[in-house]
């Protein structure tokens, strides 16, 4: 089962192609874990993880917001492939509880602002739509935490959830090690060839 | 190696409230003179192996400080206001723990200048200002200056400003990086003279503690090489080591008892569990930094001290002073990769002095580094008017932030009595202590002297070749980690809390020797002296204990 990173897909989805996948018999035992698994954890997200906050609806607007503070390019993977949403879902449900209520509502409100436009939800609307959007609400307090646990979903160490497969560290052009030796930049390194071409 | 114990009603020699980078240094200085000591530290015990390079946690979760929600702390600018809890980081930054905050701290290790000790006879007085000259001169604490070189570990070469040193800098400077390179390369087109940074980090293997293996994570984290010379990785052990130390963790000491003689008779504290606790002690050291140190003293209020403890003079918690903390940023054509090893390699200290032809009182330094990791650099670090989302945004912390280099420029704060810490009448922490209460704006001398540097920053980096420069507005402050000032030495007990000896005017078996004894600010790099002064008290302590003075 390879990870979608459709913004659109549902928990129908994953279930059906989570049965394709592995044959109808392995879904028709675990359908009853699964459901049990999405009344604790709300429902399950686009590519089969559970949230455990937010409703998948909440996470498809989450997860489109996230991608326009950080898009998605052929050359830098953004927020949708740093798995962004789930350092969300995670955050406020623990390290930034306080930003539930808040983060929830501002996300009720894209959808009711999509509605206006015709549109199911936010993640429907056209990218421009959505960037228009977000540009009416950039001075509010919801948008201020969105982008703020966005960044953090991308950068944080991996183990709050986001930031996976070094997107992170791809984006900002670094690299985590446990040590280094010098030199460490180019302007050091540059020095270094100088003396050693002096003293050669 | 198991440390001695002692029990609760024994009356041991010196009881020290916290184990940081005063404490520690009093722990095994006093230890070592044949006393017998007892460390309360109210955080936990951690070794090497519990420090992680976390950003998150570090920056934003409070990890080594304490959480917000545990110890919340208010702020304000002035007293006609209502003191509120900010969000995310706290105003004043201080870790708990075994070490304090020379677990967490950068680690520069400027020595003051002999000006430093004796500037309001340099300058003058300056109105509505504490502005006063140290009982003590640098020529008192050079040689206890030579001890934290050598006994915390000091890695430095000496530089053009620097005051007399008896003896050299036990370790050569760690290697320099691309920020120190660009720093020097644009102070000399400028005339200006760059100087390896004094750091309390390890170049070379020094008293049997590991080198610094670059890892880049020094500034608020702890260092899992022992390469940061915290009190936990040099001080510490060789207290434990005398069989005469006790430290104990996770002790958060809540009041410091006198008798009816206005004695101190030894401290109340929590326990892990949350159980009251009474340690005896012939003399109590409060070492737990400015701020802590404060409420401990007014928490300890008697009908003889009704003020709170050693405050007849209403001076505890006042003339609290930040210094200056600003900075400007640069970015260059190739990359600088400030995220590998030590913040700081390179300083100047040009405008060390205060100049009178400036206009304004005060003086600083310019050190290159980067602070920010990967989360505050996209939140907060790209320039004004950069984007703070969507595609260029993007674009740009990829361009920037391996490119990119702070000029921090560090500088004096003026003690006022308006700037101080004290108890919140509401909010209170996990304990049901008062939060602390921090009250807070910056002299306009302050101010201009921060906008003085970051516009010289600027110049050097354009001058270091930089393709492009920036800096934000220099603005009162609103967080601060160096907390000076707020028990002031003197000789004169109607205008200072403690004497030269560190002994409270008021209580003759109290001393109090942290940050709080600080009478001026220095230039942004406190550690070192805080340091110096605990050496020094422990040998006056000591003594008087011998002279059975105490």
């Amino acid at each position: 089962m390879g990870k979608s990173t459709s913004t659109q897909s549902t928990r129908r989805d994953f279930l059906s192609t989570a049965g394709a996948a592995l044959g109808g018999s392995w879904l028709a035992a675990a359908l009853p874990a699964l459901t049990a698994i999405s009344a604790c954890a709300r429902e399950a997200a686009d590519n089969g993880e559970p949230f455990s906050v937010l409703t998948s609806s909440e996470g498809r607007t989450m997860s489109a917001f996230a991608a326009q503070i950080l898009p998605s390019s052929a050359e830098l993977p953004g927020a949708s492939e740093a798995g962004a949403v789930y350092f969300v879902d995670r955050a406020i449900g623990s390290i930034f509880a306080p930003m539930r209520d808040p983060i929830r509502q501002g996300l009720a409100d894209l959808d009711t602002g999509a509605a206006r436009h015709g549109a199911r939800q936010f993640s429907d609307l056209t990218s421009d739509q959505q960037i228009a959007a977000m540009k009416d609400v950039e001075d509010t307090p919801f948008f201020f935490q969105a982008r703020m646990l966005t960044i953090m979903g991308v950068l944080a160490d991996p183990r709050y959830g986001g930031n996976r497969n070094e997107v992170g560290n791809r984006l900002m052009q670094l690299e985590h090690r446990s040590s280094w030796q010098p030199p460490f930049g180019y302007y050091d390194a540059q020095l270094v060839a100088e003396q050693a071409r002096a003293g050669a | 190696m198991r440390q001695q114990t002692f029990a609760t009603e024994t009356e041991v020699d010196f009881v020290i409230v916290g184990s940081g980078a005063s404490g520690g240094v009093l722990a095994r200085e006093l230890s070592r003179a044949g006393h017998t000591v007892v460390v309360l530290e109210q955080g936990p015990w951690r070794t090497a192996a519990d420090f992680k390079h976390d950003e998150l946690g570090h920056w934003f979760l409070n990890d080594l400080m304490g959480s917000n929600t545990d110890f919340p702390q208010t702020f304000r600018q002035s007293d006609t206001e209502t003191a509120a809890v900010p969000f995310g980081i706290q105003p004043l930054w201080y870790a708990r723990g075994v070490g304090g905050s020379s677990v967490h701290m950068t680690a520069n290790y400027w020595r003051f200048h002999p000006v430093d000790f004796r500037e309001r006879t340099a300058w003058g007085a300056i109105t509505g200002t504490s502005f006063a000259d140290w009982p003590v001169t640098y020529e008192e604490l050079e040689p206890y200056y030579t001890r934290v070189d050598w006994e915390i570990g000091v890695s430095g070469a000496p530089g053009p400003f620097d005051p007399p040193r008896s003896r050299p800098y036990p370790v050569p400077p760690l290697p320099v990086k691309s920020s120190g390179v660009l720093l020097e390369r644009g102070a000399r087109k400028l005339g200006l003279h760059a100087q390896p940074a004094p750091m309390a980090i390890l170049s070379e293997p020094h008293n049997g503690r590991s080198p610094c293996q670059h890892c880049g994570f020094c500034m608020m984290y702890g260092c899992e090489y022992g390469a940061k010379s915290s009190t936990l990785a040099a001080m510490i052990p060789g207290a434990v080591e005398t069989g005469r130390c006790e430290v104990r963790a996770n002790s958060t000491v809540f009041r410091i008892e006198t008798s009816a003689a206005g004695r101190a008779s030894g401290v109340l504290y929590w326990n892990e569990q949350g159980e009251e606790q009474r340690q005896r002690a012939r003399a109590v050291i409060v070492a737990a930094n400015g701020a802590e140190t404060t409420r401990l003293l007014l928490m300890s209020e008697s009908p003889r001290h009704s003020d709170g403890l050693a405050n007849s003079t209403g001076l505890v918690g006042k003339n609290l002073m930040f210094n200056g903390n600003w900075s400007a940023y640069g970015m260059f054509e190739h990359p600088l990769h400030e995220y590998k090893s030590v913040q700081v390699t390179r300083i100047v200290h040009d405008y060390y002095d205060s100049d009178a032809k400036r206009g304004f009182y005060g003086g600083g330094g310019i050190d290159g580094r980067m602070s920010q990791g990967a989360i505050l650099f996209a939140l907060f670090g790209l320039p004004g008017d950069a984007p703070s989302w969507g595609a260029e945004y993007k674009q740009m912390l990829s361009e920037y932030y391996v490119n990119t280099m702070e000029l921090a420029v560090h500088t004096t704060s003026l003690p006022l009595e308006s700037n101080n810490i004290s108890l919140d009448p509401t909010v209170k922490d996990k304990w049901g202590r008062p939060a602390l209460r921090i009250t807070y704006k910056d002299h306009p001398d302050d101010i201009k002297t921060g906008e003085f540097l970051v516009s010289r920053a600027n110049e050097i980096l354009e001058a270091a070749g930089a393709r492009r420069t920036w800096s934000f507005p220099v603005q009162p402050q609103t967080l601060g980690a160096h907390l000076l000032g707020t028990a002031r030495m003197g000789s004169d007990p109607h205008t200072s809390v403690v004497n030269t000896d560190h002994r409270a005017h008021d209580v003759s078996n109290l001393f109090i020797c942290d940050g709080s004894s600080f009478v001026t600010s220095g230039r942004g790099q406190p550690t070192m002296t805080i340091q110096a002064l605990a050496f020094r008290a422990a040998d006056r302590i000591s003594a008087l204990a011998r002279a059975n003075q105490i």
